[in-house]
């Protein structure tokens, strides 16, 4: 299937670099992305990127608190934003023409953030960790998880932080993270849907195109030790629920080898009707759910198997259906019908992402977030061009027993 | 393009609804089916579930495994979706698959196979998820609240029914449920895609339309007016406390659904522009979610909720804020600008709430699922924009009733509830229902 759609780019003086998608449509998605994360963190400020996010709908000079997000939906819109290990991303969906009004506000609080209401909303970030993370069995997994997952690298801690760090960070602490990583140059923004191209990048010429650069960003390189042996951890909670993840540490995503990992993914586990669904959950009822997949990161990811296991299910039968289909994928190979299926599902997934605004916005925004927009329009054929044995290449290449984390919540 | 609705009506009276739309090579369809929980019988409660759970688990000819390698060979997005009424089929597919999904889809609705080894399958995996639940505070409080508030009633019990109930279900019972409670239960589909009409509608003719003695209407019940002032208090290993606190609100058919649209929004459902967040979360920090919510439940009144998470130092101001602020509300009904504001956001909303193809898809579903105009979103948008301040205050007193509330919170093992037991001095304090 051919699939292309017209995306225009425009660069500003101050490096700034701005994607716009024109659809037929009333309504325009507006995204805003900050290269920084919580990958960019280190010891004792954990979730400061985080906590900024929050601190960006705090009020500027010219806006009171919240006053940004009241604006956005006295227009009709709506906003919001969220914070992952990799980028920051601030966004909205607002009808056409208010997109002008988006552009001076973003603009605005690129530069201009205020901190108000600091201590209050660093006690609803910790709120926010307790509600999440502390008091939620999946929220206590997925932190667990990632602590065994890595040894060193910053994607081992939580996005949120630790409570300890939260009440360790200092309104000046963030305002140094704001004019380190809040720079134009260290940013991007996606525009997509009803608009008129020629007038937005001229208003944003005048806005955005007046924010200055801020400190030079030095790019930052994360070390992670090749992992020599298995990890395991066993988090008993005397509860009910049993859920197993296992782990494996990756490629980036825009790594050659990480398309055939996500087809090795989809095969073994990341369909309803992937191997491990129908052993563990259809077949033996082993599991309640199943699914396979892999984070799609700029330094490694993780390949990860989850399943929610029945109550009278143990770890060790499940872990052994696991390393089986493995082990029978590195021996036999896989199925032409299993590479077909799976290819008939990235490419209608990719057809369903098109229909929004906000679909396109966050396709463009993610390939450029990982240096290969110009991959977008070929990702459908390159999934086309894959081979059985690229697949089984990459199994055998990143799924070794030695290079397994296992958690077990029970 | 929204206006060129189609509508029609089979003879077996299942209505269609569909909206050609050619940007994509994309349908997307919704059936709906008049059923639903309500129909458990006592003492099986989690029947409805369980069977809707086994609908795509194996027919005559088919395995569990078979039919979902089905509509994974095809790319196509496949869901059964149950609720306390209605039952739910979506799919979301290529155009070049819609008529071998739709054949497929009705071969296997005509004959499922409802096997022994699946039912057992089935329990075991329902029987975990209750378990489970028990242990997420926030899946938890939700199921609870509806015991509470629909006490007594055929809807109170949780979908998926109790762990002894379900050992208590067999398969006569579930053969007998999917032939007379949702193979002759009213139907209709909505649907919106590339392709035309005609052939959309055929289709569904020569399947859906050989069904015969579709029943609408759901049994009477006498629902209480108001509920009883209990508040079921639960403990749990936690650090934060759980509240969610609410009422009966409307039917989506009322006159003043509107109203209540527009006057939740400005209280607790407009997100960061609604009253109690702005006070809750912003000015005092004491909460991260803090909302109130309605939903239509149709034949039945729906919900109208007050929920809110936060620290164990916290709760009682966050609780008395909360009081104060929906009886100050109440008093002084909203201000001219939140109304402005409020309208502001309504006015916005339609381009973005239909803009997929499963949005619009869901749009038509609900118009027939409550006996709406198709285009019921301009009409409802129409009205909530002539709504007066006057009008808008007299519903707000009327509606928002923080004396006759009830509710469920989870508090952690060792909480004190003794400022809660005087707070709430008028009501029955209960930890067990």
């Amino acid at each position: 299937m051919k699939i292309k759609f017209k995306i225009k780019k425009h660069i500003l003086d101050n490096g700034l670099k701005i994607f716009l998608i024109p659809m037929k449509r009333e309504i325009v998605s507006f995204y805003v992305i900050y290269k920084v994360g919580s990958r960019n963190e280190s010891e004792g400020k954990r979730g400061i990127s985080h906590l900024l996010e929050h601190m960006m709908f705090k009020g500027t000079e010219k806006l009171k608190p919240e006053e940004f997000s009241r604006i956005i939906q006295k227009m009709g819109g709506v906003d919001n934003a969220f914070t992952t290990e990799d980028f920051t991303l601030y966004y909205e969906t607002v009808p056409s023409d208010a997109v002008y009004k988006v552009i001076e506000m973003e603009a605005d609080r690129m530069q201009n953030i205020k901190f108000k209401e600091f201590e209050s909303e660093k006690r609803v970030v910790i709120e926010e960790r307790k509600e999440r993370t502390e008091n939620s069995p999946y929220g206590r997994f997925w932190e667990n998880f990632s602590l065994i997952s890595y040894s060193v690298h910053p994607y081992r801690y939580p996005i949120i932080g630790f409570e300890q760090d939260l009440l360790n960070i200092k309104k000046t602490d963030l305002i140094k993270w704001y004019n380190t990583y809040y720079s134009p140059d260290n940013a991007f923004i996606v525009v997509s849907g009803g608009l008129d191209e020629n007038r937005v990048i001229k208003y944003m010429e005048r806005t955005f195109g007046k924010v200055k650069k801020k400190k030079r960003v030095v790019s930052q390189n994360f070390f992670e030790p090749e992992q020599k042996g298995e990890r395991k951890m066993i988090l008993e909670e005397k509860g009910m629920l049993k859920i197993l993840g296992i782990s494996f540490q990756i490629i980036p995503f825009n790594h050659p080898d990480f398309l055939p990992l996500s087809v090795f993914s989809s095969i073994i586990g990341g369909t309803e009707s992937s191997r491990l669904n129908r052993i563990l959950v259809l077949d033996k009822n082993l599991s309640n759910e199943v699914s396979t997949f892999c984070e799609e990161k700029i330094d490694n990811g993780l390949f990860i198997f989850y399943s929610i296991l029945n109550k009278n299910s143990n770890f060790d039968d499940v872990i052994d259906v696991f390393w089986k289909e493995v082990e029978k994928i590195k021996k036999q190979g896989i199925k032409e019908t299993e590479l077909n299926k799976v290819k008939n599902m990235f490419s209608s997934e990719f057809l369903y992402r098109l229909q929004s605004t906000s679909g396109r916005a966050y396709m463009v925004s993610h390939f450029e977030l990982h240096g290969i927009l110009q991959k977008l329009f070929t990702y459908l054929d390159e999934i086309e061009k894959l081979k059985v044995s690229d697949v089984v290449d990459v199994c055998k290449k990143y799924i070794k027993k030695e290079r397994a984390n296992y958690l077990m919540l029970c | 393009m929204l206006r060129k609705i189609k509508r029609a009506t089979l003879v077996n009276g299942i209505k269609i609804y569909y909206l050609k739309n050619k940007e994509l090579p994309i349908v997307s369809f919704a059936i709906g089916v008049e059923t639903g929980s309500y129909f458990d019988p006592k003492g099986k409660e989690g029947l409805f579930y369980l069977t809707s759970l086994l609908i795509d688990k194996g027919s005559d000819n088919l395995s569990a495994f078979k039919i979902r390698e089905f509509f994974d060979n095809l790319g196509a997005k496949f869901n059964i979706v149950s609720s306390k009424n209605l039952l739910v089929i979506k799919i979301l597919c290529e155009e070049r698959f819609f008529e071998r999904i739709f054949d497929f889809l009705f071969n296997i609705l005509s004959s499922p196979s409802f096997r022994e080894e699946e039912i057992i399958k089935e329990k075991e995996r329902v029987i975990s998820e209750i378990l489970q639940e028990e242990e997420d505070p926030d899946s938890l409080i939700a199921k609870k609240f509806y015991e509470v508030l629909y006490r007594s009633s055929p809807i109170s019990h949780p979908l998926e029914g109790y762990i002894e109930s379900l050992k208590n279900i067999e398969r006569n019972d579930i053969v007998s449920f999917y032939k007379e409670k949702i193979l002759k239960r009213k139907m209709y589909v909505a649907g919106t895609g590339s392709i035309d009409f005609e052939k959309f509608y055929k289709k569904i003719e020569n399947t859906l339309g050989k069904l015969r003695g579709l029943k609408d209407e759901f049994p009477e019940f006498n629902f209480r007016d108001k509920p009883e002032k209990i508040i079921l208090v639960l403990r749990k290993k936690i650090n934060q406390v759980f509240l969610r606190l609410g009422h009966f609100s409307l039917y989506r058919r009322d006159k003043d659904y509107p109203k209540l649209i527009l006057s939740n929004y400005i209280l607790g459902g407009g997100a960061f522009a609604s009253r109690l967040f702005n006070k809750i979360r912003n000015e005092m920090g004491y909460v991260y979610s803090v909302y109130s919510r309605f939903f239509p439940l149709d034949p039945f009144k729906g919900p109208l909720i007050y929920s809110f998470q936060t620290g164990k130092n916290n709760f009682k101001p966050a609780l008395e804020l909360l009081i104060e602020e929906i009886k100050k509300f109440k008093l002084k009904g909203p201000l001219k600008e939140e109304i402005e504001e409020a309208k502001g956001f309504f006015k916005g909303s339609i381009p973005r709430e239909t803009e997929t193809y499963p949005q619009i898809t869901n749009m038509l579903l609900s118009a027939l699922k409550y006996k709406l105009n198709p285009l019921f979103m301009w009409s409802t948008l129409d009205e909530i924009i002539k709504l007066k301040k006057r009008e808008l205050s007299e519903f707000v007193k009327k509606f928002y009733d923080y004396e006759n509330i009830c509710g469920t919170v989870i508090v952690p093992e060792d909480y004190d509830l003794s400022f809660f037991k005087e707070f709430f001095f008028e009501h029955k304090i209960l930890e067990k229902l």
